[in-house]
């Protein structure tokens, strides 16, 4: 496809993706105090921001850093449901910017990075973590925000950022650790003698355990508690093995990993009657051509990517290895663990199969432009018909069953 | 014509033709979610039930309700048995939504499920639970009733609920 060519085909659809992501933007934040309680897990973290504040200790079983996040805006606007969930939805609303350099940086186009940020802006759980005050969409901002910095060159400074945003996202939850895999990866392609990707992976490291450090001292510091790496590491081996016991699978909301596909237990987070009829409410299950899309993009890069090692040419599918990764990196801990798994867990690995699936409809997009936009828009409007039961818009229970189509869903 | 078709195919880009088309469908599928309810609307509800509800569920007020009275005049501790004979009482949808319905165990589906699990001398918890799925003409709104659902249990105010009609209903379970 000629440059020439390119422009018209661009315009049309850089219109579209910019009018989602400010539609799906300003879903994300509308009534975004609304409940003025906490609802769902919120208490787990919004407890915890406040006690950070009070000085108190943290008793939930995550690092401190998504909670410290929560606490600034509370700090500096005052402690009020918008303020404990303005984090999150920042998070939300910066996923859907990093979602256009990552994709624009991967598959070294502009019109790729605008399909990659619409799909994030439609998405479904992506948006309804962008409302509540939960830390996965915290979680995969972060992760967004490392890939991005993967797609730069192998550098030193590289390196060093890919390992802070490492650092972050296992400050906020120990999952965050997946992030490992994309960055395996991209040292494992780097361009680079034995000694060089060793310095690689040994700035990532060093950078890493900086911030995961500092984040959690911070905390500690906050609470009156110790701060030496001694207490940062008994603190950590202490919130480990509270982990590694939780494998009862006994919570009626648990699911295992391979009903993700589906899902079989899709969690509405909030439900409420309006007007003696009508429902407000938020679930976390998806746009069904989104989810399957996502899971058929990473299962397809999977195949794609193993043929191509045995054939030992990767060539141009190289573009694809690292946001596989980091759905892998994301998806494998549920698969080899026994650790109790719900479908939110999944939530930061669904945001790098919509990057490869942003990477499949680009290079759809090159060769048959028209279809293959009719099919963003079919996708688009799919998630506009869902929208209400994302960003909690007032919906009659026929509209809700036309929506949960199979019965397990409702 | 097909000299014209193929100017305007080659003058307008199929992908903003597709964009432009795509916008009055946004805005259709983005509304389609059911509005609000009206006076006079038939509508389908799936009422969740025990049998014992035929006499736990009772709402009170002082003055009829469009030509229909509740089981009580006030919200007074008297048990069920002392209640004058209602037509209105109040029941949950599955979906949370609360409505007063006018004689719904009267209708043959739930008369057939009362006699099939009686809940006379039972534990209600240990009736099972029943979705009965009604159409439900709707009269109006009752401005302001007291509901409560047990013989015991304490009266709650409830303003602005929907007063309906049931018709064809079905028991499920």
């Amino acid at each position: 496809v000629s440059e020439r060519d390119d422009r018209p085909q661009a315009h049309a659809l850089f219109c579209a993706c910019i009018l989602l992501a400010l539609l799906f933007g300003y879903l994300r934040v509308q009534q975004l105090g609304v409940p003025d309680r906490t609802t769902w897990d919120e208490d787990h973290f919004v407890l915890n921001a406040r006690n950070f504040l009070a000085g108190k200790p943290d008793w939930n079983d995550h690092p401190p850093l998504g909670k410290l996040l929560m606490a600034l805006p509370m700090h500096a606007l005052g402690d009020s449901a918008f303020s404990f969930r303005l984090s999150a939805a920042c998070a939300g609303l910066l996923s859907i910017a990093l979602g256009f350099f990552a994709g624009s940086g991967l598959f070294r186009d502009r019109r790729a990075g605008a399909l990659c940020a619409a799909l994030i802006a439609i998405d479904g759980p992506l948006l309804v973590y962008s409302r509540t005050a939960l830390l996965d969409g915290v979680l995969l901002m972060f992760g967004l925000a490392c890939l991005v910095a993967l797609t730069r060159r192998p550098t030193i400074a590289t390196a060093l950022t890919a390992g802070a945003l490492l650092g972050c996202a296992a400050s906020i939850k120990f999952s965050g650790v997946a992030l490992l895999l994309p960055l395996l990866v991209f040292v494992a392609l780097a361009p680079r003698r034995l000694e060089r990707k060793l310095a690689l992976l040994s700035a990532a490291g060093l950078a890493a355990g900086a911030v995961y450090y500092a984040q959690y001292a911070l905390g500690q510091a906050l609470s009156g508690l110790g701060t030496s790496p001694l207490d940062i590491a008994r603190a950590s081996q202490k919130l480990l093995s509270h982990h590694a016991a939780l494998t009862q699978m006994k919570h009626p909301m648990t699911s295992p990993w391979y009903s993700w596909p589906l899902p079989v237990e899709p969690l509405v987070l909030r439900h409420q009657v309006v007007d003696g009829y009508r429902v407000q409410m938020m679930t976390v299950l998806d746009n069904p051509l989104l989810w399957w899309g996502g899971w058929a993009s990473a299962v397809a890069a999977a195949l794609l990517l193993s043929i191509a090692a045995v054939r030992r040419k990767l060539g141009g599918l190289q573009e694809l290895a690292l946001p596989l990764s980091g759905w892998l990196g994301f998806l494998l801990p549920w698969i080899l663990s026994r650790r109790d798994s719900y479908l939110y867990h999944y939530i930061p690995a669904h945001g790098f199969a919509l990057v490869l699936l942003a990477g499949f409809l680009f290079r759809g997009y090159r060769y048959r432009p028209v279809p293959v936009f009719a099919a963003f828009l079919v996708l688009a409007l799919i998630s506009m018909f869902y929208a209400p039961l994302w960003a909690e818009l007032p919906i009659g229970p026929d509209a809700i069953n036309q929506r949960l189509f199979l019965p397990i869903w409702r | 014509v097909s000299v014209l078709l193929g100017k305007v195919r080659r003058a307008v880009d199929p992908q903003w033709a597709l964009l432009v088309c795509a916008l009055p469908l946004a805005l259709l599928v983005f509304r389609a979610r059911g509005g609000s309810l009206a006076e006079g609307e038939d509508i389908y509800v799936r009422f969740t039930l025990i049998t014992a509800d035929q006499t736990a569920a009772m709402c009170a007020a002082p003055e009829p309700i469009f030509g229909r009275s509740c089981g009580y005049r006030a919200p007074e501790p008297r048990p069920a048995d002392a209640a004058e004979a209602g037509a209105l009482q109040p029941f949950s949808t599955i979906g949370g939504g609360l409505y007063l319905v006018e004689d719904l165990f009267k209708s043959p589906a739930l008369v057939a499920r009362v006699q099939k699990e009686p809940p006379q001398g039972k534990n209600p918890k240990q009736l099972k639970r029943f979705e009965a799925r009604c159409g439900l003409r709707l009269l109006g709104r009752a401005k302001s009733v007291h509901i409560r659902f047990g013989p015991t249990a304490r009266w709650g105010a409830a303003p602005n609920l929907w007063v309906g009609v049931p018709h064809d209903c079905k028991v499920i379970g």
